[in-house]
């Protein structure tokens, strides 16, 4: 408790430097603030704009694209009333989203997922948020940027590797966040409700001739789920500067930091005690776009994303001495991209590219040695829409990428698109993709000692030899607007053959002995199939307001019972948002997942259904943008969540955002 | 036959005569006008050289080559007013400037390549009672708000931000807009730190965003913002220039370099008929622009250019 108080005391430390740099900043801003100028120049008129726009930059049509997909916007994401990016995704068809433990969310497309997002790759302004370390996956704790600071969530709906590479497995999503200039000018954000909830964050921006920034320092806490220590608290800082160089030429540099403390363990446990698990994520992100002409565009970017962990604790021996855990980690991910757009003659867009990026990680808990574990891959990648006809469209490419533990790896996708009839549109398509073995799945060495370092057990040791599990995925998804009606369809019939999969496989240690001498091992032993439809349909009854009701219905077979057990038969949901001309928002969500059992788990998640409500109203007072919001989670009582004896309580939080 | 004989010698001789006197008199006209034009000559007074600049005045002397004699003069070379000039025409904001401050004030004044707020300004603050006109360089918004009814006629809000200058036009701006069936949306920012405050709840509320020129919060130095801003909330801009419609408007009106040229040429023209100039007035030539890749992806079919700018012609 002692450990608990210090650690909270940490956070209004830190942030006050924060708002005295951001402050520094503005003040600097205001200085170089412009004196009007009396009058227009003809050189105003003749002046050449920096484009910001080119048909390369463009996300294709709805009717284009290949596959299903569904965007969040900007407007949908504020009037959720939401305080993780995860919780978003509930409305989504095909989408599970869970609490682990307070603050560690997960969320899983078509299931085939544990504690971490395993199966699907997440980008945030290009970037992956894919982990290399333990057994790979998205750890969405690692987000730094603020939901205010969103502009849209696309989500590919289906396999993409052929675009995307690696991880591109069951499904991607990319997190676009705004330009600064949309940042630009001062905003305070605060949310306050039960258990714990207590979010806080300030934003600064600027946006002066070519050079734009914005810089959030966010506070974020709660007390997690019911019948766990697992409160939670982290502050982060996430920056992002727009730089337009020439008419053509632009560099963007995002960057963020966090640093939080999770609460894990079991109070009372002796093997694994209440404690707080310490995380940080550091990243850099640089973008160089240029534009050659219109329909033409290429771009080199570079990131760096740095991932530590620190778990120690002590297991008491009954002679009196203990075991120190120290489950520590830090891994660093390089990424170098080169990616080319281009309209070509006729009907034919393309874009192609090529990257090497590189994971180490260091964790002498998992690895048994305090080298650091690397790997290095390469990618090429070619993919193009073509429309032949008016009525027709075809989308075709593929992806090559090799790492140092894999062989070779070929992604395939193709999409045929026909447009009978103007708002509808029928599409067939077929993708390979794949997902690497994260270097835990090859390598790992995870061992308990005892105060002598001999090995008491051994918890997981790789044999290596691992390739990359597959999957083939078919789908014929219908999108179509019947505007008379006010209705939106969008439905996806699949397909999904899941291959060498990677599960835990227990088998004799040559050589060990007692305890020492059974190891689990991750082996590409299992595959499934899985079938289903999906659809969500979209009414818009008056101006202003929005019905979707989402509907997922599946069947897993599969070799192993628990990868049959982690996709649920069915999940449904319904979202309501209503905004009125005088700055009054409301939003319902109530969504319902059927029994499943996430990977990993010993106890099945009950039968989910979560009810989010939430008000809103938005004055504006002179200059500034004011938003009231009141939401309520789970406002029928308590939820089981994840796993048995954990429960995601009634919350109700009021929030402020003042924007200037 | 002696009669028939004289009077056909009579009639030849009239006709002669009056070939003759057709002759002198369209020769003396000729000469009239020669040395109108070249007594009192009619000096073209540029802000720069090149661009343009040379685009104006090359549309000009298209349009006046066999009418005028045409002097020009560059403020960045040596230059002086000519105490002779029929008529001084200044391209651009600073030539403007400078022939009003130094030109003798019986020397009537035009200004062309000049924006409206521009003009007003220069104008405003002068008390003689010089002859001055100007051809603006500005599209009146009735041209922007029209082109909106052409290409997207399902539209029903559009918006725009408004400076202090741009801020005078409200009203009209908006009854023009009611006129066409739409309901106009605008805010004020009176500081560029203002505008995107602004922008956002004009984007918000509205389906295509109209740029309206404005010295502080609606410029070159804004123009790119304002079109990131709009383009991420995927509201179309209907801009003033062609440098708006390159860099990712939906579409523009406005008036050429070579359009202000020949139109200020059919001014100088008349001026030399009438020795008077008309009042201060919008292009009556004007091209218009539309960015095809933005078409494309709000799912419109391919417009034709010309056809649009005839069909807003025709519209006035």
């Amino acid at each position: 408790m002692t450990d608990m108080v210090r650690e909270r005391s940490l956070i209004p430390r830190n942030l006050p430097w924060a708002f005295v740099y951001l402050g520094i900043l503005y003040a600097r801003s205001l200085h170089a603030q412009t004196e009007d100028v009396a009058f227009l120049s003809e050189q105003d008129y003749f002046r050449e704009i920096p484009q910001v726009f080119a048909t390369s930059r463009l996300p294709q049509l709805p009717q284009d694209s290949s596959g299903a997909n569904t965007v969040l916007d900007r407007a949908y994401i504020q009037s959720s009333g939401a305080r993780n990016i995860s919780e978003l995704f509930i409305g989504v068809p095909g989408f599970q989203v869970g609490l682990s433990a307070g603050g560690r969310p997960v969320v899983a497309y078509h299931g085939f997922s544990g504690q971490v997002s395993q199966r699907m790759q997440v980008f945030v302004d290009g970037r992956s948020l894919y982990a290399p370390y333990l057994f790979g996956g998205v750890d969405w704790t690692s987000v730094t940027v603020p939901l205010h600071e969103i502009e849209r969530i696309e989500i590919h709906r289906g396999s993409n590797s052929a675009a995307y590479g690696a991880n591109a497995f069951l499904g991607v999503i990319h997190i676009y966040t705004r330009a600064a200039i949309q940042a630009s000018g001062v905003a305070l954000d605060i949310q306050q409700g039960q258990n714990g909830v207590s979010d806080k964050s300030v934003r600064w921006g600027s946006a002066k001739n070519g050079l734009q920034w914005r810089a959030v320092a966010l506070q974020k806490q709660d007390q997690g789920l019911l019948g766990r220590a697992d409160d939670s608290a982290a502050n982060s800082l996430d920056v992002r500067a727009d730089y337009q160089i020439s008419s053509s030429k632009s560099l963007t540099l995002l960057s963020g930091a966090s640093h939080g403390y999770y609460g894990i363990g079991n109070p009372g446990s002796v093997a694994d005690p209440a404690r707080k698990e310490q995380k940080q994520t550091a990243f850099a992100h640089l973008q160089y776009k240029q534009l050659v002409e219109d329909g033409q565009e290429w771009s080199v970017s570079a990131s760096w994303t740095q991932d530590t962990g620190h778990d120690t604790y002590r297991i008491p021996l009954l002679s009196g001495d203990s075991l120190d855990m120290i489950n520590n980690r830090k891994a660093n991910r390089y990424t170098l991209e080169y990616q080319h757009y281009k309209a070509m003659k006729g009907a034919l867009r393309a874009s192609w590219g090529a990257a090497i990026h590189q994971d180490a990680v260091v964790a002498h808990e998992l690895f048994s040695t305090t080298e650091s574990q690397k790997n290095t891959a390469w990618r090429i990648y070619y993919n193009q829409e073509w429309r032949p006809l008016q009525n027709w469209t075809l989308n075709a490419g593929g992806l090559i990428e090799k790492d140092q533990f894999t062989p070779v790896q070929f992604a395939p996708r193709f999409s045929l698109n026909w447009k009978p009839v103007p708002d509808h549109v029928i599409k067939i398509g077929h993708s390979s993709a794949f997902r690497t073995p994260s270097l835990f799945e090859q390598r790992s060495d995870w061992r308990v000692r005892d105060e002598n370092g001999d090995t008491l057990y051994i918890k997981y040791l790789s044999r290596g030899g691992l390739v990359p599990e597959r999957i083939k995925a078919t789908d014929l998804v219908y999108q179509g607007h019947l505007r008379p009606a006010r209705l939106a369809v969008d439905a996806r019939i699949f397909r999904e053959e899941l291959s060498r999969l990677i599960t835990g496989e227990l088998y004799p240690v040559q050589g060990g002995n007692g305890n020492a001498g059974v190891a689990y091992d991750l082996r590409n032993s299992e595959s499934a199939t899985h079938d289903g439809v999906e659809y969500q349909i979209s009414w818009k009854p008056l101006s202003g307001s929005t019905l979707s009701w989402s509907d997922y219905t599946a069947t897993t077979v599969s070799t192993k019972n628990a990868l049959q057990k982690s996709t649920p038969r069915r999940s449904y949901g319904l979202v309501l948002t209503h905004k009125t001309n005088n700055g009054l928002s409301l939003y319902g969500a109530y969504a319902r997942t059927r029994p499943m059992t996430w990977l990993g788990e010993a106890t099945q998640a009950e039968q989910q259904t979560i009810f989010t409500a939430s008000i809103q109203k938005t004055v504006r007072h002179e200059q500034a943008i004011l938003r009231y919001s009141l939401t309520w989670r789970q406002p029928f009582g308590k939820l089981v969540e994840f796993r048995e004896l954990q429960y995601l309580p009634q919350t109700l939080w009021l929030g402020l955002n003042i924007e200037r | 036959m002696t009669a028939i004989w004289a009077r056909t010698t009579a009639g030849l001789a009239v006709c002669a005569l009056r070939a003759q006197l057709k002759r002198w008199y369209m020769g003396l006209l000729l000469m009239a006008l020669y040395m109108a034009a070249h007594a009192n000559p009619v000096l073209v007074l540029s802000s720069r050289t090149g661009g343009a600049y040379d685009e104006v005045i090359e549309g000009i002397r298209l349009e006046v080559a066999r009418s005028a004699d045409l002097r020009v003069q560059y403020l960045s070379g040596p230059w002086r007013t000519l105490e002779s000039a029929s008529l001084i025409v200044a391209v651009g904001v600073d030539a403007a400037s400078a022939a009003l401050q130094t030109a003798d004030p019986g020397i009537p004044i035009l200004c062309v390549l000049i924006p409206r707020s521009a003009y007003d300004s220069l104008v405003a603050s002068r008390r003689d009672n010089r002859k001055v006109s100007a051809l603006y360089l500005d599209t009146p918004v009735h041209r922007q708000i029209e082109l909106i009814r052409l290409l997207l006629p399902q539209v029903r809000s559009a918006g725009a931000v408004l400076g202090s200058v741009s801020q005078r036009d409200k009203e009209a701006i908006k009854s023009i807009a009611r006129e066409r069936g739409l309901n106009f949306i605008t805010e004020q920012a009176t500081r560029d730190s203002e505008l995107y405050v602004a922008l956002r709840t004009v984007l918000a509320d509205t389906e295509v965003f109209v740029a309206i020129p404005d010295p502080v919060v609606m410029n070159a130095a804004t123009a790119q913002n304002v079109l990131i801003t709009a383009f991420r909330t995927q509201v179309p801009v209907i801009g003033y220039t062609a440098s708006y419609v390159k860099a990712g408007a939906l579409a523009a009106v406005f008036s050429t370099p070579m359009q202000i040229g020949h139109e200020t040429g059919l001014i100088i023209k008349s001026h030399l008929r009438t020795a008077s100039l008309p009042p201060p007035k919008y292009p009556r030539f004007f091209s218009v622009g539309v960015n095809a890749s933005v078409m494309k992806t709000l799912g419109l079919p391919p417009a034709d250019e010309q056809a649009l700018a005839q069909r807003l012609s025709r519209a006035e």
